[in-house]
């Protein structure tokens, strides 16, 4: 899994395969614990939490856990927003709190 | 997945048995600026997509599961669907991969 920011939203409603039918779509960009960010690539995620644009999450990019999440046995299903990052704490030090508490 | 933008197509007359009803598109990956980020891919695609659409795209074991009918073909990259907007901060990537700010 990893840290994400979501930045964006995606419209794709005419042409796309099956399961993403009536799935929401959300652009986020990977991020270190320190909320620095990182040369990985922008994803395209299926948001199963009800994320939007300026949430901090929790990304899972691997196919086997999005299928059991969506309960789609052979579904291509790959990377999805699946929690909201309320704090995170390296080396004894808060980082990251949602609540604005990052010292 | 991922950003991309269809670039070209790509004819190969004789091929693996299961992939007789897919195309093969060339991709460009993007960042979320909906500039080009890494080389050109080849993709399949069996959605009604071409050259100069925006699209997100799946790699991996899951490229093959995205494909209609057998699922378990020799293929990598696949195009997940068509992006008709994508609004990423102040930029709107849209149509025809023209990017709006």
């Amino acid at each position: 899994m990893m840290l994400a920011d979501v930045i964006g939203t995606v419209v794709s409603p005419t042409e796309q395969i099956p399961i993403l039918d009536a799935r929401k779509l959300l652009v986020v960009r990977p991020l270190t614990p320190n909320g620095e960010p990182t040369t990985r690539a922008p994803r395209v995620a299926i948001d199963t939490i009800g994320a939007g644009v300026g949430d901090r999450v929790l990304v899972i990019d691997e196919g086997n856990s999005g299928r059991q999440i969506l309960d789609a046995p052979d579904g291509a299903v790959k990377t999805l927003v699946v929690g909201f990052v309320d704090q995170v704490e390296v080396g004894g030090r808060i980082v990251y709190s949602e609540r604005g508490l990052a010292e | 997945m991922y950003l991309g933008r269809v670039t070209g197509r790509l004819v190969a007359t004789v091929r693996y048995e299961g992939l007789s009803s897919v195309r093969f598109l060339l991709l460009e990956p993007l960042d979320e600026a909906g500039i080009s980020a890494g080389e050109e891919l080849v993709a399949a695609c069996a959605l009604d997509i071409g050259p100069g659409d925006l699209v997100h795209f799946i790699d991996g074991r899951e490229a093959a599961l995205a494909l209609p009918g057998e699922t378990f073909v020799p293929i990598d990259v696949t195009i997940t669907g068509f992006v008709e907007q994508a609004a990423i901060g102040d930029t709107s990537l849209s149509l025809d991969g023209e990017s709006v700010r």
